[in-house]
């Protein structure tokens, strides 16, 4: 799981660039109005599950493996069901642990 | 200000693991606008160090927080007096921090109750009455040394007719004269369990009630086991096997206000055995003589009735104390609960300082003596931050009641503390409370003293504000706390010393500084010169930083230099403090002595509206959830009641209805209630549970410090109607099926 | 054919043969003072619900971690002891053999693990262990807004119908693990501390690796004071005891 960055994170640049843009509008308006935005999430995890991103960024695996070709698309969306098969058909792949503890708290 | 909105939200990281699949509601995500100080990983959070207010010991805490919100509560572990570790009512503070009954805004009471006013109003409201009252106030708090106190004491402190109070535990200011016997200035005295062979425990408790149950967990894990060859022995005298009694190798029921003859019994011994083993000593062979002579009356063949035990025993007590030296002696409630209090105390500290002559070099730290590394420091951080020892207690909260009632005052501030219901009914506090025109009561939520003031206003938490404390009781170095916000107010809270410190300054008074963050900060630029080992390198700005990051300052040279002897004046003279006088009783002609007592979780009411403590299990009763009176079996029969049982307790100040568990670890002549039940509004969880046993104490005191003597009470007990479960922690299979562990 | 006896045996020795770890709690009975703060410490850890007075009534309370206590003697010798009891990591765990949908296991390094998303609540688990120190959710926990801020998103809140008990702090077992290996080594002792050991003030527990043998908990396990409990049920538990002394003044 990760953190969805704060609104002034977006802000830092977009004060500059393409601060006419619609959708950047959108967030400053939640910026400076001191609105949280209400993201949709896309890549939702399954329910007593605990996935930690460094483990896998140390290991060097492609967001793209897990996220899609997040770089070609406009609008986010999920490529990849993420079930339990296809976590474990990528760790047994790669000899990762596959205890149920790894990922079940 | 106005973060309220965005912060109710919850943030992203607890979504995924922690909706369950049943109650799945939302596929949105709601981020922050402006990001929490979470450290560089916000899945794993970051850990802030701060210092727990939930009761005045002052232990260094650290807390983590993932996405802005106080997740877990531990102990700091260079902190001197947490050394690491928490007990059950800090840890339980996150629940207090998301509680859903805080208070969230400031009420004024109008005709029809409280009335919501802004805070802008409520700083208009203070400062008007600020004008009008000319320092005719009374500021009163729970006894923390800390910054609002100090600001009060500095905007008003000069004026006539101020007064600043520290509603502190009670035996507080007994436990501080009984210190100042063999000093020079008033303190707590701090034995050194940490390094002791063999402990003699007078009546104390030292693991549920103050000053730090943290501390003497510590201390005693330490003496038990802490060394590769050496056990710990303890023997616990008093009336009531507490917990921290059944941790000790031994019980001695000793009649209740009886305990100072014991010490003095057992200092009998110890002196004759000095004097017969011609022990090489510091202390001058006359003083020796002089107390021997004086402790003639105490030969235990003449007090063993009177303590009902045998006299061997005694002697088996003095003789470890001897032999197994290094020896520590503690006094506790049982010993500042009775007006014989002090006196005990100096039997107590008699022994102790017999005990440091004996096992010089071997006991590293003792408060009574010890020479500060920097003199005086602890005392002039204690003076600057208002509540000086000898401005905490019972005694003072008389000369404030006494005040109230001649009208001496036209407005009061009450800071986080509860006198409506937890002093004795004897002081009559609510009457008189009634009498002052103005009553402003800072707190968290409503409780019994709240709900009598005039103007109630929600402070922050203590994760989410400033401060700075001394705590009352520090192993012999001097501490300087820090308070920061770990988290950004969760509801619209204001810091009550800093709508102190608007309000005087729109009433154009001379403020100390313009927030509580700089008074904090000036008080640590203050003493900055004198703390040892502080990095001479850094700015001010960065020092504070620095300290921040510690959680506070404090000294640890202490901990080397070896006990000194005092002086030859103060040993000659002792002889005329050894005495044991009678305790007296409120209602002595009633058959039972009432044994009031703080438990591990609700201290002194505070914890009640925490469901974590009202659910963990008694340590003694195993009891969630309820509230009960522990009499001896023999004493149950006799009144012809069984476990659940309804008794009616009562004195000439009121009565409670109480059931019954019956604890063979009690004296069959002592009923044992415990503190912090009853109350009558304080949230839906603590309302109603129990009765309040402050409601059947009289106002009896000590004859020395004044302290309250909140056991000299005697009780009637009968039987009453009704019957009540008594849930105790067992297992759904019954009591842990039947078997019990042979260990 | 295999007796069960013996297939639990190869199953054991395989276990301590290809692993490294080998988590053991080693609780000193000397030191407990019954203060409760690993009990809290364990809640406020886990997200261990409360379940408010009419259900504890019904002996429904889920304290992972609970402290036993008992009472010897009669007045005025009198003699109270505490025993912290949670879930005792059998190696031979009587749990894990009656679950029909494999939701508790032992894992690699010795703990007894509840896999609360494959549990469908036959309660046999709990009623075969000897220690009941299994708690069933008997309704959705109760975290009602503002309260849930305070959950730890380490751990999964557990819905109704599941059992569930102390799972020796798996999330801190996992970080320590995870902080060796970012820096490259092998998790020391004393890396790992389960919230009640943590907290404890008297420092009654020690939490390590029984597979090291310099470990502290090895050492304490080896020390001769060291018991388990019910050792004659063959459950042998990684939760070790170590006896209390009672060396009297008097008597």
């Amino acid at each position: 799981m990760a953190s969805i960055p704060s609104a002034d994170r977006c802000v830092y640049c977009h004060d500059y660039i393409k601060a006419d843009a619609p959708e950047i509008v959108k967030v400053m308006d939640h910026y400076n109005g001191d609105k949280p935005i209400e993201w949709v999430k896309v890549f939702d995890l399954p329910d007593h599950v605990w996935f930690n991103h460094k483990r896998h960024i140390a290991k060097d695996v492609p967001c793209q493996k897990c996220h899609g070709p997040v770089e070609t698309m406009d609008v986010v969306s999920r490529t990849n069901e993420f079930s339990m098969g296809f976590c474990l058909a990528c760790h047994q792949e790669n000899e990762a642990p596959t205890d149920c503890w790894t990922c079940h708290t | 200000m106005d973060r309220r909105s965005f912060l109710k939200l919850s943030g992203v990281a607890a979504s995924a693991s922690v909706v369950g699949a049943c109650s799945r509601t939302s596929q949105n995500v709601i981020s922050f606008v402006e990001a929490p100080n979470d450290g560089a990983n916000p899945v794993d959070g970051d850990w802030f160090a701060t210092t727990c207010r939930e009761c005045n010991a002052g232990c260094g805490v650290i807390v983590r927080t993932v996405n802005g919100r106080a997740k877990k509560i531990e102990g700091n572990a260079i902190h001197p007096i947490s050394r690491g570790k928490a007990c059950a009512r800090s840890q339980a503070a996150v629940q207090t921090v998301y509680h859903p009954e805080r208070l969230t805004t400031p009420m004024l009471k109008g005709a029809g109750g409280f009335e919501s006013i802004g805070w802008d109003k409520a700083v208009d409201v203070i400062s008007q009455r600020f004008t009008e009252a000319e320092g005719k106030l009374f500021y009163l708090n729970n006894g923390a040394n800390d910054a609002s106190s100090g600001i009060v004491n500095e905007i008003f402190g000069k004026m006539d007719g101020f007064l600043n109070v520290g509603n502190s535990e009670p035996g507080f200011e007994s436990l501080v004269a009984g210190g100042a016997a063999l000093a020079d200035s008033p303190r707590l005295p701090f034995p050194d369990l940490d390094h002791a062979q063999f402990a003699i425990l007078f009546g104390a408790d030292i693991f549920e009630s103050g000053p730090s149950p943290v501390f003497w967990g510590g201390s005693f894990g330490e003496c038990r086991r802490g060394r590769a060859s050496v056990r710990g022995r303890l023997v616990y005298a008093g009336s009531r096997l507490s917990s921290t009694a059944a941790v000790c190798d031994l019980w001695l029921p000793v009649p209740p206000g009886k305990l100072g003859l014991l010490a003095l019994s057992v200092a009998q011994v110890v002196v004759d055995i000095i004097i017969s083993r011609k022990l090489a000593l510091t202390i001058p062979r006359n003083a020796l003589g002089r107390w021997s002579e004086v402790l003639k009356d105490y030969d235990p063949e003449k007090v063993a009735a009177q303590l009902e035990m045998p006299a061997e025993y005694i002697h088996k007590l003095a003789i470890p104390f001897v032999d197994e030296s290094p020896s520590v002696a503690i006094a506790g409630a049982d010993v500042t609960g009775h007006v014989n209090g002090v006196a005990a105390l100096d039997a107590v500290e008699f022994l102790n300082m017999l005990s440091y002559e004996i096992g010089r070099e071997k006991l590293r730290i003792h408060e009574r003596l010890t020479p500060e590394p920097n003199e005086g420091l602890k005392r002039r951080i204690t003076q600057a931050l208002g509540v000086d020892h000898e401005a905490q207690g019972y005694k003072r909260m008389v000369e404030l009641v006494d005040g109230m009632e001649q009208g001496k005052y036209s407005m009061g501030i009450i800071s986080h503390t509860n006198p409506v219901f937890d002093t004795p009914a004897g002081l009559k506090f609510k009457d008189a409370m009634s009498k002052v025109g103005f009553t402003v009561a800072v707190a968290n939520f409503m409780d019994e003293t709240a709900a009598e003031a005039t103007l109630v206003l929600p402070d922050h938490h203590w994760l989410e504000g400033w401060s700075v404390q001394n705590p009352n009781f520090v192993p012999g170095v001097p501490v300087l706390n820090l308070q920061q916000p770990v988290i950004r107010p969760f509801v619209d809270t204001r810091s009550g010393s800093d709508i102190i410190l608007a309000a005087a300054a729109a009433a154009k008074l001379k403020t100390p500084a313009a927030s509580t963050e700089e008074f904090v900060q000036g008080k640590v630029k203050q003493f900055r010169a004198e703390m040892l080992g502080a990095p001479a390198y850094l700015g001010d700005e960065e020092f504070f930083r620095h300290l921040l990051r510690n959680g506070g300052w404090w000294s640890s040279e202490i901990e080397n230099e070896p006990t000194p002897t005092p002086p030859d004046s103060v040993l000659w003279e002792y002889r005329d403090k050894l005495k044991a006088p009678e305790p007296e009783f409120d209602g002595a002609e009633n058959p039972f002595y009432l044994h009031p007592f703080q438990t591990v979780h609700m201290g002194r009411g505070q914890g009640a509206n925490n469901g974590w403590l009202q659910e963990a299990p008694d340590p003694i009763t195993t009891l969630m959830w309820q509230f009960w009176v522990e009499m001896n079996p023999a004493t149950a029969a006799k009144l012809g009641v069984v476990e659940g049982d309804m008794v009616k307790i009562s004195s000439a100040h009121g009565s409670i209805t109480a059931p019954v568990f019956p604890y063979k670890g009690i004296r069959p002549d002592v009923v044992a209630v415990p503190i912090g039940y009853g109350h009558t509004n304080y949230g839906k969880l603590a309302t109603g549970r129990g009765e309040n046993v402050m409601t059947l104490l009289g106002a009896k005191q000590d004859t020395d410090s004044g302290a309250h003597a909140w056991r000299a009470q005697k009780v009637k007990v009968e039987k009453a109607q009704g019957r009540m479960k008594m849930l105790r922690n067992a297992h759904p299979e019954g009591e842990y099926k039947g078997e019990v562990f042979q260990l | 054919m295999r007796t069960l006896k013996e297939s639990i045996k190869v199953k054991s020795f395989n276990y301590k043969k290809h692993n490294d770890y080998s988590w053991s709690m080693i609780i000193d009975l000397d030191r407990c003072n019954g203060c409760g703060a690993c009990v809290i410490g364990c809640q406020a850890e886990n997200n261990v619900a409360t379940v408010g007075e009419e259900e504890v009534g019904k002996k429904r309370n889920m304290h992972w971690l609970r402290i036993e206590r008992y009472i010897e003697g009669e007045y005025p010798h009198v003699k109270v002891r505490f025993l912290p009891m949670m879930c005792q990591h059998c190696a031979q765990a009587p749990c894990e053999s009656v679950c029909p949908v494999y939701a508790t296991y032992h894992n690699p390094e010795g703990l007894n693990v509840q896999v609360y998303n494959r549990c469908i609540g036959t309660r046999f688990c709990g009623n075969n262990c000897p220690y009941s120190v299994r708690y069933f959710n008997w309704f959705d926990s109760s975290f009602p807004e503002p309260v849930n801020n305070q959950l730890n998103p380490d751990v999964s809140v557990r819905e109704r119908g599941v059992m569930e008990k102390c799972s020796l702090c798996m999330q801190r077992i996992r970080r320590g693990k995870d902080t060796a290996k970012d820096e490259g080594r092998e998790v020391q002792d004393g890396d790992i501390q389960p919230a009640c050991a943590q907290t404890c003030p008297t420092g009654a527990i020690t939490f390590g690796n029984i597979n090291d043998h310099e470990s502290k908990v090895y050492k304490m396990a080896h020390s001769g004071r060291a018991i388990s409990l019910f050792e004659e049920k063959g459950t042998h538990p990684a939760v070790k005891y170590l006896k209390g002394g009672t060396n009297d003044v008097i008597g």
